[in-house]
């Protein structure tokens, strides 16, 4: 079950370079900021349900929802001459880093529980 | 265990889409990187081609602009006849010429050769060989007495512009890149003397760190006439 989640990626990818998909230069900007905010969400995810605090719904609505609103975002910035796409970088960035962080204080802490029950 | 389920299968979702996105922006990045390279692709390959073609056609056009002048200065010379009146004057028109730079060349001199220098840190803007360096070696050699001066091949006339273009220097409309060499025609040991005067401009460069290899005396040097246009005053 736990594999499930990384054989969809490995799908994914294959999906991805199998197709003959290709997105104009222009818009390919639009793209990587998306990647940006699904990766965010996507960790986002892994932590709430460490936390246990996860909620399906509120994950796959965010991830979508999350991914246009990022691209929109960068291509309203771009219309305007504003770099707005910094904005969604910084933004997605830090959260990133704080996600991954907080995920990895779980882990050590689980893994610290469990050494002490199995002593 | 069904949140567990739930957790798995929209993570499952979405790392696929996110795997999807992955792949497409990793190939479209791998084929905007390899547009930068002379790659495939026609249209660079066609632009490439003429720029090749009109290159040649310039080297064709000026080689035979320098076979027309030849000839021109032997009709010259054949005109004069017995005159001396003539013949000094044909003399003197020579002359003239020769230090206009605007017909071929051959006698004594002496050649230097101007490299970048191997930069150590942050001085590279040191150690490369600017345009005002080739400019003071010329102007250098011209207070000594030169009467023809030319930079890989290319002479160098009273318009020569020596100028920075990025990485290298335009000489005459030619874009050349170091090594520079350069050729002066005229009494050899004078010229090698300006250029080796202690504290004089050979010093100076390679107290800076660019590679100025010794004047060498040649016995004999021939330098092309100079080809292009040559025009007064500030019109283009």
């Amino acid at each position: 079950m736990i594999w499930l989640p990384v054989l969809g990626l490995v799908v994914g990818v294959a999906i991805g370079f199998v197709a003959n998909v290709t997105i104009p230069i222009m818009y390919s900007s639009y793209l990587s900021i998306a990647i940006l905010a699904a990766l965010d969400t996507v960790f986002g995810g892994i932590r709430a349900s460490l936390d246990k605090t996860f909620d399906s719904a509120v994950f796959l609505s965010g991830f979508f929802f999350n991914t246009l609103i990022a691209a929109l975002l960068a291509y309203i910035g771009n219309q305007l001459g504003v770099d707005l796409y910094l904005a969604a970088v910084v933004a997605f960035g830090v959260r990133l880093f704080q996600n991954i962080a907080v995920i990895r204080r779980v882990a050590f802490d689980r893994a610290g529980k469990r050494r002490l029950k199995g002593n | 265990m069904r949140t567990r389920t739930k957790l798995a299968l929209s993570l499952s979702v979405v790392s696929l889409v996110l795997g999807f996105m992955v792949a497409v922006q990793y190939k479209q990045q791998a084929h905007t990187t390899s547009f930068s390279f002379f790659s495939g692709d026609p249209q660079q390959k066609q632009l490439m081609a003429e720029l090749t073609a009109l290159k040649q056609s310039n080297s064709n056009a000026e080689a035979e602009l320098a076979a027309l002048t030849g000839q021109i200065s032997t009709y010259e010379q054949q005109s004069t006849g017995g005159n001396a009146a003539l013949q000094t004057l044909q003399q003197k028109l020579q002359d003239e010429r020769i230090l206009a730079g605007v017909s071929p060349v051959a006698g004594p001199g002496v050649s230097v050769t101007l490299m970048d220098g191997v930069a150590t840190g942050n001085n590279v803007e040191q150690v490369l060989t600017h345009d005002w360096d080739i400019r003071s070696v010329i102007n250098e050699l011209f207070t000594a007495g030169a009467e023809a001066v030319s930079i890989n091949g290319y002479r160098v006339v009273a318009t020569s512009g020596i100028f920075c273009t990025g990485p290298v220097v335009e000489i005459n409309d030619h874009r050349i890149g170091a090594p520079f060499t350069i050729y002066a025609i005229g009494d050899p040991q004078a010229l090698k003397s300006a250029l080796t005067i202690q504290g004089g401009i050979l010093d100076s460069l390679r107290q800076r760190g660019v590679n100025a290899s010794e004047p060498q005396e040649m016995q004999t040097i021939s330098m092309p006439a100079y080809t292009g246009t040559i025009m007064a005053g500030p019109s283009q």
